[in-house]
C-alpha cells in the first residue's frame, strides 16, 4: 500500500477540477444553445 | 410577464454558479491536505458530489418513470428524460474524475473497486435508456415504453452493487478511499450542495427544452 | 385464472410448433454457440488447465449471447406476420402473452443450457460437475432470470428499428448479478462446493429472480399497451 505522502501529482488535481468546469460549463452551454434554437 | 420570469431565472442562475465557485475555491484552498495523499485528495471534492447527485438524478428518473405509470400526465415522462440524461453527464463526469484521482493515488486508470464499478454499470443502463428512448419517435409511445425501463433499471441497482461488493470480496484487491477526515466533511457538503443546485437547474433547463419539443411537434 | 393459463399455454404451444416445425433456427442457434466455443479456444489457446479454469465464465457468456439470438426473435414472428396487435388484442390479457412468451424462451433457452454444457464438457474435457443439483440449481435459477428479463426487453424493443443492437444494449448491464451468481455456482458445482460457498450466490439468485419476476410481471402491461 503507501507509506508516507504522495507528494505533487499536482497536474492531476488541475486535471480533474478544469475537466469538471469543462464538461459541466459545457453541458450549460449546450441546454443553452438547444432552448435558443428550439425558441 | 417573460421578462421578469427570465430575469429572476437568470439571478438564480448567477447564484448557483457563484455558490458553485465558492465552494470550489473553498475545497481548494481552505480544507486541509490529506496525510496520506496529499493535495490530491481533493479530487474528492469533485469526484463524490457527482456521485451523489447523478444518483440523485437517477432517483429521480426512477420515482418520474413510476408516477408516470400511474398517472399518465406527460409531465412525469419529461422530467424522468431530463433527469436521467443530466444522470449520465455527471456520471460520466464520476467515471473520468475516479480515473484521474486513481492514477496518482493506487498507481492505476481503473480499479474494479465496488463502487466505482456499480457507477461504470448505471452509465451503461442509462445510456440505454436514452439510446432507447432516441429510437422511438412518437413521444406518447415513447413515454409508454420508457416508464416501465426507467422503474426497472433502477430496481438492479441495489442488486449490482452487493454483488460487485461480494465479487470484490472474493478477490481482495485494493481498497475503497478510506473515511473520511471530520475536517473535509465541511468542503465536501458544501461542494455537495453546489452540485445539487446545478444539477435541480441542469433537469430544470432541460425539462423545459422537452417541454418546448413536445408543444412544437403537437403543433405540427 | 384458467383463461389466462390457457392462454398463455396457447402461446407457449404455437411458438414451440412452429420453431420445431421449421428446426433451421434452433439448429443454427445450436451451430452459433458450437462455434464460439471452438473460436474461444482459438483466442486463449487450447491449454488444458486454463480452459477448465475459465470455463465457467466462458460458458455463461456463451450463454448470454446465444439467449440474446434467441430472445431477439420473442415476438419475430408476430412482427414479422403484422399480427402483433391481434395476438394482443385477442389474448384474455397482456400478461398471460408474456407468460406464454417467457415459456418458450424458458425451453429454448434451457435447451441451449444443456447443450451447450455438453459441448464444453467434450470440448474442453472437463468433468461432470461434483455437484449435480447445484449445478442444475446454477442453470435453472439463471435461466429464470434470462427469460423474465429478456422477454420483457424484447417486447420492449420489438416495434424499434435497432432491435439487434438495442437488445444487447439494454439486456447485459441488467444480467451483470446474474452472471456474476451463476458463474460463481456453477464454479463451485464443478469443484464440490465443500464448504458451501454457493449459498451466497444462490441467495442472490433467487433474490434477483424474485425481484425481476415481479416487476416485470407488473411492468409489462403498459409496456405491450404501447
Amino acid at each position: 500500500m503507501m507509506t508516507g505522502t504522495i507528494q505533487g501529482g499536482y497536474e492531476f488535481l488541475v486535471a480533474g477540477y478544469a475537466l469538471t468546469w469543462f464538461v459541466l460549463g459545457g453541458y450549460a452551454l449546450s441546454l443553452y444553445r438547444r432552448y435558443r434554437s428550439i425558441r | 410577464m417573460q421578462n421578469s420570469k427570465s430575469k429572476i431565472q437568470s439571478f438564480i442562475v448567477l447564484m448557483a454558479v457563484a455558490f458553485f465557485l465558492f465552494a470550489q475555491y473553498w475545497g481548494l484552498f481552505k480544507s486541509p491536505p490529506d496525510q496520506l495523499m496529499g493535495h490530491v485528495q481533493k479530487l474528492m471534492y469533485v469526484h463524490v458530489p457527482c456521485a451523489w447527485n447523478a444518483f440523485i438524478a437517477f432517483f429521480v428518473v426512477f420515482i418520474s418513470s413510476f408516477i408516470y405509470l400511474i398517472r399518465k400526465n406527460p409531465f412525469w415522462d419529461r422530467l424522468a428524460a431530463s433527469a436521467a440524461e443530466v444522470g449520465v453527464v455527471l456520471t460520466g463526469l464520476t467515471l473520468i474524475l475516479g480515473s484521474i484521482w486513481g492514477r496518482p493515488t493506487w498507481g492505476v486508470w481503473w480499479t474494479w473497486d465496488a463502487r466505482l464499478t456499480t457507477t461504470a454499470i448505471l452509465f451503461f443502463l442509462y445510456v440505454g435508456y436514452l439510446t432507447m428512448r432516441s429510437f422511438v419517435g412518437d413521444k406518447d409511445r415513447r413515454a409508454r415504453l420508457a416508464a416501465p425501463l426507467g422503474v426497472i433499471i433502477f430496481l438492479n441497482v441495489p442488486i449490482v452493487y452487493m454483488s460487485v461488493r461480494w465479487w470484490r470480496t472474493l478477490h481482495q484487491v485494493q481498497s475503497s478511499p478510506s473515511t473520511v477526515d471530520p475536517n473535509m466533511v465541511l468542503s465536501l457538503r458544501l461542494n455537495a450542495f453546489a452540485i445539487l443546485f446545478v444539477l435541480i437547474l441542469f433537469i430544470y433547463h432541460r425539462y423545459q427544452i422537452a417541454l418546448l419539443k413536445d408543444k412544437q411537434e403537437e403543433a405540427l | 385464472m384458467k383463461s389466462f393459463l390457457r392462454c398463455a399455454a396457447a402461446v407457449f404451444y404455437k411458438d414451440l410448433l412452429s420453431e420445431l416445425r421449421r428446426r433451421e433456427y434452433v439448429n443454427s442457434l445450436l451451430f452459433f454457440s458450437l462455434l464460439t466455443i471452438f473460436l474461444f479456444s482459438f483466442a486463449m489457446g487450447t491449454e488444458p488447465d486454463l480452459l477448465r479454469k475459465l470455463a465457467p465464465g466462458l460458458y455463461w457468456m456463451i450463454l448470454i449471447f446465444s439467449a440474446t439470438l434467441a430472445l431477439e426473435r420473442s415476438f419475430f414472428t408476430e412482427l414479422d406476420a403484422g399480427c402483433l396487435d391481434g395476438l394482443l388484442l385477442y389474448s384474455t390479457s397482456l400478461r398471460a402473452v408474456f407468460l406464454g412468451k417467457w415459456a418458450s424462451n424458458f425451453f429454448f433457452i434451457g435447451m441451449v443450457q444443456i447443450l451447450v454444457a455438453l459441448m464444453m464438457t467434450a470440448l474442453y474435457n472437463l468433468e461432470s460437475p461434483r455437484n449435480p443439483p447445484l449445478f442444475f440449481a446454477g442453470l435453472l435459477l439463471a435461466n429464470i432470470g434470462i427469460s423474465t428479463l429478456g422477454t420483457f426487453y424484447a417486447a420492449l424493443v420489438t416495434q424499434s428499428r435497432a432491435r439487434q443492437v438495442l437488445l444487447p444494449l439494454l439486456l447485459f448491464p441488467m444480467l451483470i448479478p446474474l452472471l456474476l451468481g451463476s458463474v460463481y455456482v456453477t464454479e463451485y458445482a464443478l469443484s464440490g462446493d465443500p464448504f458451501h460457498q454457493a449459498t451466497l450466490w444462490l441467495k442472490l439468485l433467487v433474490a434477483y429472480d424474485s425481484i425481476f419476476l415481479a416487476a416485470c410481471f407488473a411492468a409489462i402491461e403498459p409496456l405491450l399497451e404501447a
